[in-house]
């Protein structure tokens, strides 16, 4: 009767998922909710919580026979959102600043689903998990830490959605619906094995340490490989991306889910339920496991956020650059006209985007280290509309800041009216070479930028014989 | 039997407009249009010139302002749809400016908007002028080939046209006459008044010149032509075959020599319209582009086009698309980039300097210290100094290209038949794409929408 109830109740949930989508497919591909304000967030709001509306009946009927409490299943729901909110979504962006150096590589992208995406989400899990709703009474069956793992995932999934939603107005009704429905089907799926392990360590009596270890490791590698099985399906070129991720997501969450199922019906055999009372403890092998994962993680974090490595041991200098320092630039400046001089080399040069800036290092060659530096040469402007001179340290090595600015005419839509570019230039001047590090941008992205091309100069090294 | 003969004769001399025709230009008249622009006369009283009377430094005071139609040139319809081929200079009008010395006025003349008049013949009678019959909008412009394609949208006071199909001539391979045959050209030359002019000469092959590239390719003709014919139509056989752009200078020694366009040289104006606009346009076959007597780059070349959209929005993204020799990453194309960059920069200050633009205006064009123009004009570019990708590029054995998709799409020239070729599409928030590519044959290949994804 349970089976027929599970199989059931689970087909329906992929079907109505499955409708939903199509639905929007349907009314929704080219329509974008772009309707300002409040009125937004509502509707957005009301999108997204339909999946789980879905979802939280196909364990409301799984669980039929002895539901849990309706203010414990809203209170998992809100646990899960409030472990989202407050744990790991600020983990992932201030803490590690996964914006910046996820889609950096390949590399960082596995790792960083490994050992900081994953671990912060399988992490706020447990912790709700652990010290929640396992000491629970009403927790008295095995299929109940299904559900409570289930039903914490649905609140995870919503904020989820509602961070990578809430500040793109162009995406479109399917989109949204897309986002929404897979959201919740991975994230509760996540839960709902990691509250599956911790109901076999409950009903089996087994060692909960090691157990809520597996349960954090089996919710890392799932969350872990979805994420890399479906970021490969979007960068793949796939013209139906969203509907084989789609797909990919019923297909994994609905195996990993049968599985666990089955699993615990060798469990519950017997049919029983029984109240058994725990402590809520520490556990101090997954504490550790987490917290070394996310060393882990941290370490690729500040390698990816400092960006990609130059070195060149001939010159003697070494630094860090921004990943997404793209060139391709529209317009070409002759910035470094030297280029093909013997004495001055371009070693790095390109665009940001976000914040706009440009940089550029040169490097030149010095014939008569006596000779004093005619500073302003290097300003690659010859009618500034302001001059700053003041002296500088990289690295322990003194040198000279130039600030600058001038006008621009640029060919834009605004073209009547000329841009006012901020630059930066710093000098060092060692025995052999004279190094030029050059940064502009306009007048509007000059703190956000100057504050990356301090970071740049910071990462520098000279290799002192 | 002579009663029979009476009456065929009485017959054809009822159509004046088909019996008055060489038997090998199209019977129908009606697709060879003459094009203008609405343009604003200004008159301005006691302009202010340089010493040289070179430059105008100040107009003067604006005495009388007026808006006509002013024809410019000729061009030809050449789909049912109403899509017209012409030349790029005469769709281009730039500003006419006269001084009339002797009542020390100056006439400024400028086009007021991009849309051109076209002036159709009216019931095919070729013995009347043309009158204002649509307005037509462009489509493609292609500056290095000096063609226009534009595309007719409205009556002519711009008010909405009923389902037309046009009369239009049909395109013939401008590689396959024989020396000698008869080429016709229409058009509405000035000097042939307002109506329209049908001259006729002999095909006396391509240009080709070793020591001088410019014409190389045309097809030479004695057939009579003068300005106003730019735009229109050489005929052989019947078949469009190539669009009259230049004549030899009067000062040259010798009888007049003119050169006419290739049809071929259209391609990119074509491929963009049907492939970037979705517009019908008839297409040339590769057959034509293979000849040996084509010298154009689309004999080995073929074009790419595509649209690139945001999956997540459904809305046309702005995006670079790089295209490149597979074998070479995205890391190596771009140093080929930025060293090719500074090379054109290079090239192009030293010869402003050479031909006589004084360092200051280099200097300030290029917002350069003088120091620096002065180091730029001293630098000679020699082989060991660049990189050899970057020599075989300049050479024309390295094949990398680079283009911007907007609302309409891209637009990829050049991309070498045969060869293996990778396509790369970046764009900051969105995931990457990258495609291989190897065009054994054809035209063009439209690689039709390119979803990307938000990360």
């Amino acid at each position: 009767m349970r089976e027929y109830n599970f199989l059931r109740s689970g087909l329906l949930n992929i079907l109505f998922q499955i409708c939903f989508l199509v639905i929007f497919y349907i009314f929704g591909r080219d329509t974008a909710l772009d309707m300002g304000g409040s009125l937004r967030s509502v509707v957005l709001l009301g999108i997204i919580l339909i999946p789980s509306f879905i979802w939280a009946l196909f364990f409301y009927f799984m669980d039929r026979r002895e539901p849990e409490p309706s203010s414990h299943i809203l209170m998992a729901f809100v646990a899960g959102m409030t472990g989202a909110i407050l744990g790991s979504i600020p983990l992932q962006h201030s803490l590690f600043h996964v914006q910046k150096w996820l889609y950096a590589s390949e590399f960082l992208f596995v790792v960083g689903s490994f050992f900081v995406i994953s671990p912060c989400v399988v992490g706020f899990l447990y912790v709700i998990f652990r010290f929640g709703f396992y000491p629970l009474r009403e927790f008295d069956e095995p299929v109940d830490g299904m559900v409570y793992g289930a039903i914490i995932g649905g609140g995870f999934a919503l904020i989820q959605s509602l961070d990578s939603l809430s500040k793109k107005p162009e995406f479109t009704l399917f989109v949204i619906a897309y986002t929404a429905t897979t959201n919740i089907l991975i994230y509760s799926g996540v839960g709902s094995i990691v509250g599956y392990i911790f109901g076999m360590a409950k009903f089996r009596h087994k060692n909960l340490n090691f157990y809520s270890l597996g349960a954090v490791i089996s919710g890392i590698l799932i969350l872990g490989i979805y994420n890399i099985i479906n970021e490969f399906i979007f960068i793949s070129g796939f013209g139906n991306a969203f509907w084989i991720s789609f797909v990919l997501t019923l297909v994994y969450v609905s195996t990993i889910l049968l599985f666990s199922y089955y699993r615990m019906r060798v469990l519950t055999k017997k049919d029983y339920h029984e109240s058994i009372s725990v402590r809520s403890k520490f556990d101090p092998l997954t504490v550790a496991f987490l917290i070394i994962c996310l060393l882990i993680g941290g370490v690729f974090a500040a390698q990816g956020e400092m960006g990609k490595k130059f070195k060149n041991d001939d010159l003697g200098i070494s630094f860090y650059y921004p990943f997404k320092l793209t060139p391709f630039s529209a317009e070409f400046k002759p910035m470094t006209p030297l280029l093909l001089s013997k004495k001055a080399k371009i070693l790095v040069s390109g665009k940001n985007i976000t914040p706009a800036y440009s940089f550029l290092l040169k490097v030149h060659e010095r014939s008569d280290p006596e000779h004093p530096l005619q500073l302003i040469e290097y300003v690659a402007v010859n009618e500034p509309e302001s001059l700053i001179f003041e002296e500088i340290m990289i690295d322990g090595e003194e040198g000279n800041r130039i600030y600058y600015s001038f006008l621009e005419k640029r060919k834009t839509q605004m073209k009547k009216f000329p841009v006012l570019i901020q630059g930066v230039t710093d000098i060092i001047a060692m025995a052999k070479h004279v190094f030029i590090f050059q940064f502009q941008t306009s007048s509007a992205s000059f703190s956000e930028g100057f504050s990356r091309y301090n970071q740049i100069l910071r990462s520098v090294r000279w290799k002192r014989k | 039997m002579e009663k029979k003969v009476t009456a065929w004769i009485f017959l054809l001399m009822l159509v004046p407009g088909i019996s008055a025709i060489a038997d090998d230009i199209p019977s129908d008249l009606s697709p060879f249009v003459r094009l203008g622009h609405l343009v604003k006369l200004s008159l301005y009283k006691n302009p202010v010139f340089d010493k040289e009377h070179e430059k105008i430094i100040d107009k003067g005071e604006l005495s009388k302002e007026e808006i006509f139609q002013m024809p410019l040139g000729s061009g030809t319809i050449i789909s049912p749809d109403g899509m017209i081929l012409t030349n790029y200079h005469v769709f281009q009008m730039s500003e006419r400016v006269q001084f009339d010395e002797s009542r020390n006025v100056l006439l400024v003349a400028q086009p007021v908007s991009q849309t051109m008049i076209v002036y159709a013949l009216q019931d095919n009678d070729a013995l009347k002028p043309p009158v204002p019959s649509f307005i037509a909008v462009p489509i493609s412009l292609d500056e290095e080939h000096d063609i226009a394609l534009l595309k007719i949208t409205g009556d002519q006071n711009g008010g909405k046209l009923p389902e037309i199909v046009f009369s239009h001539v049909n395109i013939g391979n401008p590689f396959e006459m024989r020396l000698n045959e008869i080429i016709h050209i229409l058009g509405f030359p000035a000097k042939g008044g307002d109506t329209i002019t049908i001259t006729e000469g002999r095909f006396l092959g391509y240009y080709r010149d070793q020591a001088y590239f410019g014409l190389d390719g045309f097809i030479k003709t004695n057939a009579a032509m003068a300005p106003g014919n730019s735009g229109g139509a050489a005929v052989n056989k019947s078949r469009y075959v190539g669009i009259p752009t230049a004549i030899t200078h009067p000062a040259l020694a010798g009888s007049d020599l003119g050169f006419i366009y290739p049809v071929t040289w259209a391609l990119k104006a074509l491929v963009v319209a049907v492939n970037k606009h979705g517009y019908s346009s008839p297409l040339i076959p590769l057959s034509w582009l293979l000849s040996e007597y084509n010298t154009d780059e689309t004999r080995k070349n073929a074009y790419i086009t595509g649209v690139l959209i945001s999956a997540n929005s459904n809305t046309p993204v702005s995006a670079t698309v790089v295209m490149a020799r597979k074998d070479r990453t995205l890391e190596q194309v771009n140093s080929l980039h930025n060293e090719v960059q500074t090379i054109i920069i290079l090239n192009v200050i030293q010869q402003l300097y050479e031909s006589g633009i004084t360092k200051e205006e280099i200097a300030q064009r290029f917002q350069l210290s003088q120091e620096e123009v002065e180091k730029i004009l001293k630098i000679k570019l020699l082989d060991k100094n660049i990189h050899q990708d970057t020599v075989q590029y300049l050479n024309g054995d390295f094949f990398y290209t680079m283009a911007f998709s907007d609302e309409a799409g891209f637009f990829i020239l050049s991309v070498p038949r045969g060869r293996d070729v990778k396509l790369y599409v970046l764009q900051e928030g969105l995931n990457p794409f990258e495609r291989d590519l190897k065009i054994e044959k054809g035209i063009s290949q439209n690689m039709g929408t390119i979803k990307l994804y938000y990360r």
